[in-house]
This record gives structure tokens, sequence and C-alpha cells, in this order.
């Protein structure tokens, strides 16, 4: 049972702390029109403090259907504006028909490809919208840079983190009516360790055990314990503090097991490390997620004497953020080619033949994209060409000729 | 437990009228057929779809809820041609709806119905009713959407008009005579959205007899008849928003 969800606040004046943010934002609603030059209000500030709390509650009290997208969404232009856009010029069926209110949730989080044009579709719903808007972001800033509307339609409105003793008085609460049996001196401490974000304070609660996710913990303090510790509880407990999934922490280990073992050491060092990723593989490929405790198990390399040395990022991590685009854009493709066949079939077996027939054949090229609906971006992206392909260009070059 | 037979056709008419509102629907389906209750994202058009076991050649069914992805399923129906027979049973130790079209099999994945809240139909009166062909209002829509993105639908006790456009306008007004027939309290109008309605638009065929019921700045409900009487269906749309 997700109990952040459960006890998330369904009346305004259940909204730990900000009240001026609280009371700005109803005003905003009360006086809202269409005919407003502010039809949209950006709340702002850091995770889990209420934010979207504090919006929905907005809505319930004032009795707005409510229609939301969030990042679970895809949220490309085309789906904006099926969603927001329409949602923002028509009436409601259900709630009062003509009281809506549109919330984008971590609207500064629209990234990457599959969310293309997401801002613009946004940017122009409130441009048009009869409806209220409210966005909700971490980072103002991130959200504002990226197109001038947000600033000129939208009030801005930060949230601050709560007072401890709010959350305090708040996981108190929960507790009591969950029958978790708890120390008052655990909840304190809960409260002071979750610095304002209530989210992770009653996922904490939930854990039963602050230490259980000590935020403070990097890998920098981990990987240290993982090479040199001399007790594997040590070790585990440490894994046990890291807010890491272990196929990324073998990648660190990966990366710089090569800097602490030398010789038969590291030879033994990689010998590890492929059993583990072989227990990683299975647990995935299962989806069985117990076999972890194999992998972490192994996560230890014995009492190793010597110098501190500096752990470097892994390059693996590196290199698929940088190609992370270009990655996508290759799935895209693979989904468009699979029509009769898997897309594993598509990306080992016959997408690296077809790029290089259509690089040979302009004419192919052109067909296949035609067949396909490739844009022109996925075409280029095929021929390996910097500049940009254009379909219809492609096709009428070779006639021109005759 | 879920087993119907029936010409492919039915399963292209279910998964057209449906999908131009929403692309994951629950199938409700009890021993009497096939209800489907959905509402598009934006909460703006609904639809409902009632199908009788008649209108399939044998049906055998007990109460089961299945989601559906009506992408997938209108990937696999479109390889059979409309009188071809297909086959549609829920394989309930596996979970997964299977269709057969001649010797083709499709095991179909389902979607978690829990997570699809059945829908309250909101309880309308509407003080008009208009019944023309969907021929003559697919005309209509199709007019309006070269001058305009709305449609505004007016009924008197006499009359029935489209009306879209400001600068370029398009109008069709249609008597009572013209009409198979009217009823009308007070003067009733609203504004709509045409890529709802064209959409829907979609959804109906040429031939069918349409019921429009409309209100004042209220939704509309377009109600008709399909697979030889034996399935009816109502879209339900909210009206623009008017800014008084």
């Amino acid at each position: 049972m997700d109990l952040a969800e459960k006890y998330r606040p369904k009346r305004l004046r259940d909204i730990a702390g900000n009240r001026k943010a609280i009371e700005d934002l109803t005003d905003w609603l009360k006086n809202w029109s269409a005919k407003n030059e502010k039809k949209g209000v950006i709340i702002y500030g850091p995770p889990g403090i209420g934010k979207t709390s504090a919006a929905l509650a907005l809505a319930n009290e004032f009795g707005y259907d409510v229609i939301e997208m969030n990042a679970s969404d895809i949220r490309n232009y085309e789906s904006v504006r099926k969603i927001a856009m329409r949602g923002a010029v028509n009436n409601s069926l259900f709630g009062e028909s003509k009281k809506k209110l549109i919330i984008l949730d971590e609207a500064d989080n629209l990234s990457g490809v599959e969310d293309r044009g997401g801002i613009k579709a946004i940017a122009e719903t409130l441009e048009v919208t009869k409806q209220p808007i409210i966005l909700i972001a971490n980072d103002l800033y991130a959200l504002t840079s990226r197109s001038q509307s947000f600033s000129k339609h939208c009030m801005e409105i930060r949230f601050n983190r709560p007072r401890k003793e709010e959350i305090f008085r708040l996981l108190k609460r929960i507790s009591v009516e969950e029958g978790i049996d708890v120390y008052d001196e655990l909840l304190i401490e809960i409260a002071e360790m979750c610095n304002g974000d209530i989210r992770s304070a009653i996922r904490d609660l939930e854990g039963g055990d602050p230490s259980f996710r000590d935020r403070k913990r990097s890998i920098f303090d981990v990987l240290p314990k993982v090479f040199r510790a001399t007790d594997i509880k040590i070790v585990r407990s440490e894994l046990m503090s890291l807010d890491m999934e272990p196929r990324d922490v073998l990648l660190w280990i990966d990366e710089n097991a090569p800097n602490i073992f030398e010789a038969d050491a590291l030879a033994n060092a990689y010998n590890q490390i492929s059993k583990i990723d072989i227990y990683l593989g299975r647990s995935l490929r299962k989806q069985n997620y117990t076999l972890w405790r194999y992998a972490t198990a192994l996560m230890f390399f014995g009492y190793l004497p010597g110098h501190g040395a500096r752990y470097s990022f892994p390059n693996w991590l590196r290199e698929m953020s940088r190609y992370k685009g270009r990655r996508a854009l290759r799935e895209e493709i693979i989904k468009k080619l699979s029509l009769h066949a898997s897309s594993r079939k598509v990306k080992t077996e016959i997408l690296p033949y077809l790029t290089y027939m259509m690089k040979k054949d302009e004419m192919l090229a052109a067909s296949i994209a035609e067949t396909f609906e490739l844009s022109d971006e996925e075409l280029s992206f095929l021929l390996g060409s910097a500049k940009k392909v254009s379909r219809s260009k492609l096709k009428n070059a070779p006639i021109d000729k005759f | 437990m879920f087993e119907a037979k029936g010409k492919v056709e039915i399963f292209k008419r279910i998964v057209e009228v449906v999908s131009v509102i929403v692309n994951e629907v629950k199938f409700n389906i009890k021993d009497d057929g096939f209800h489907i209750k959905a509402v598009d994202p934006a909460h703006v058009a609904m639809v409902e779809l009632n199908i009788a076991p008649q209108a399939f050649n044998e049906y055998n069914a007990e109460d089961t809820e299945l989601g559906v992805d009506l992408d997938k399923m209108e990937s696999i129906i479109r390889l059979g041609k409309g009188n071809d027979e297909m086959d549609a049973t829920y394989d309930e130790d596996s979970e997964r709806l299977v269709i057969r079209i001649g010797n083709l099999v499709r095991k179909m994945t389902l979607l978690d119905v829990s997570t699809m809240p059945d829908l309250k139909i909101p309880n309308l009166q509407f003080p008009a009713k208009v019944e023309l062909l969907a021929d003559d209002f697919l005309l209509g829509i199709r007019a309006a959407q070269s001058v305009s993105d709305y449609v505004v639908l007016t009924a008197e006790k006499d009359s029935f008009e489209l009306s879209a456009g400001t600068q370029e306008e398009i109008n069709q007004k249609f008597s009572k005579e013209q009409l198979l027939s009217l009823e009308c309290k007070d003067k009733s109008r609203s504004l709509f959205s045409l890529d709802y309605l064209s959409s829907m638009m979609k959804g109906i065929r040429s031939g069918e007899k349409l019921a429009i019921f409309i209100g004042n700045d209220y939704p509309v409900r377009i109600e008709f008849e399909t697979l030889d009487g034996n399935a009816s269906v109502a879209y339900l749309l909210a009206p623009r928003t008017e800014i008084e």
C-alpha cells in the first residue's frame, strides 16, 4: 500500500505549510477568467513538498474536473494537443461541466524524442485556453527559459519545504491511524532527515527505518567498502543504504576495478564481476529480483590494503546518455520496420543491410522511407548524413534527370 | 467465460466506433451481450456501445471484463475480410484473448482492468431531439470543416440548423419536413469542436439513422443503430467553452 498516495491531502487546509502560496493559488482560481492574461499558474519548488497535492486539492474543493498529464504520459506535440488543448477549449462531461482544471505535472521534465514538441504544444494551449491551467515544476527557470509564453501567461507561485515539526505531526498522525508501532524519536529523526520531502518521509515510515534510505550515502562512500572492507556484513549494509540499482553499482565496480587490482587479482576480480553480471541478467530475464541478493553478495572483494584510489564515473553510462537521443531515434525506426519480424531481428539482422543498401541507392532509400513513413530526421539518421535529408527531395532528385 | 463467433465485420465495427474516442477500453461482457463505455482522456467525448448476442453467429458468455488495446485488435482484424468468420475466445489460464480468422490465430495480452473504473454516464436532460439520415448530417460537418474548427447546432420548433464560420460561412438548414422527426420544447443552441464531431462521423456509416439530442450550451448526444439493429451506439460530446 502506498501510504504517500493514501494520505495525499484532499483539502487545501491539510497541505503542510505554504499558507501564503495556497492563498495566492486560491485567489488566482477565484478571479480566473478566460480574459485574464494570467490564464495559467506555475507552482514550483523541490520534490515531495505538496505541489501536486495542492493542485488536486484545489480542484477538489472548488468542484473542478481534472485533466492531468504527468511524466508517465507521452507528452509530445500531438498528445499534448489531443489531451490538454482539447480539454482547454471544450467543456467537460463531468463535474460542473464548465469547470475544468488542467494540470501538467513535472512540466520542466519534458525532454528527449518522446516528448518532442510538447513544450510548444503547452505554450499554444496557454494562448488559447478557456480553462485554468496549472503547470508544476521543480526548476522554474528550466521551464520558463523554454518559451516566453510561460512567463507571459502564468503567475509564478513558489512552494517551500515544510518545517520538520509539521512533517513530524503528519508522520505521527499516519503512524497512529495505520497502527504502526514506532517511537517518537524515530519519527523526529525521519522528519529531520527527509529535508522537507514529505513523500520520502512517508516512504521511510513505511520502510520502518530511516537509515534504510539514507540520502547522504553516495556511491563514493560505498565503493571503498566494496573494495576494502574486511567484513561482508559491512558491505551488505552499505549497499542496502545506497539508493542505486545493483546493475549500476556493478558498472561502477567494473569501471574502477583496473585502478585497484593488479595482474592475478584483477583477473579474479573480473571473474567475480562476470558472475555478478550473470545473476543480474537472470534476475532481469526471469523478473525474479530475489536473485539480486546473490549478485550483491558477490560485491565483496576481500580486504585490500593500499592507497585511496580516485573513483571514476562509469564510461558506459556516460556514453549511453550521450547517445540517448540517437538511440531513441533508432528504436523509433526499428518500431516502424518491425511489421513482420521481431524488433530484435530487425535491429541485428535487417537494419545493418538495409542501411548499407540505402546508402548505395538513393531511389531505394526514398521508396523505403516512403513505405515505412520514415520522417526526414529518421532518414538522415539511417543515411548517416550530417545535414537533414528530405524524403521528397530524395525522391525527386533522380527523376529530374530523365 | 467468453466465446463469440461472427463475421469479421462485427469486430471491425466495434473497433471503428470506439477507437475514435479512445484506444484502450474495457469490454464488459455479459450473457446479454457486449457493453462498452469509454471517455476520451480530455473528458470531452464519450461512447456507449451495446451489442446484442444476436449480432453473432454463436455467443457464449458469463460476466467477464476484458481490457483491450484497440490498436492491437485492429491490426489483426484488418487482415480479414468483412465476410470472413472470426472467433474470439478468452483463455482464462493465460489471461489472453484468442482471435481466430481462418487458420490465423492471434493470442492477445490484455490490459489490467483494475485500473479501468466503470464510467458513470452523466445524467442529462435534453430539450430537443432531431432524427435525420447520417449522410445529411455528414455533409454539413464536412462543409463546416472547410471554414472553421467548430460548429453551431441550433434546434427550433420547426427547424434544425448547422452553421459554422465567421468571415467564411457555412449554413445548412433543415425544415421539419426534411427531417425524419423533430421535437423541440425550447430553442436550443450549442457549439461543438469539429475535430471531435468529424472523428465521430468516421464511426457512422452511410444510410444509418441518427438521433441527435441537443440543449442550450449543453452536451450533444448522437445515437444510432448498426449491425442490422443488433448494436446501439451513443456518442456524448461536451460543448465548446463559450466566454461570457
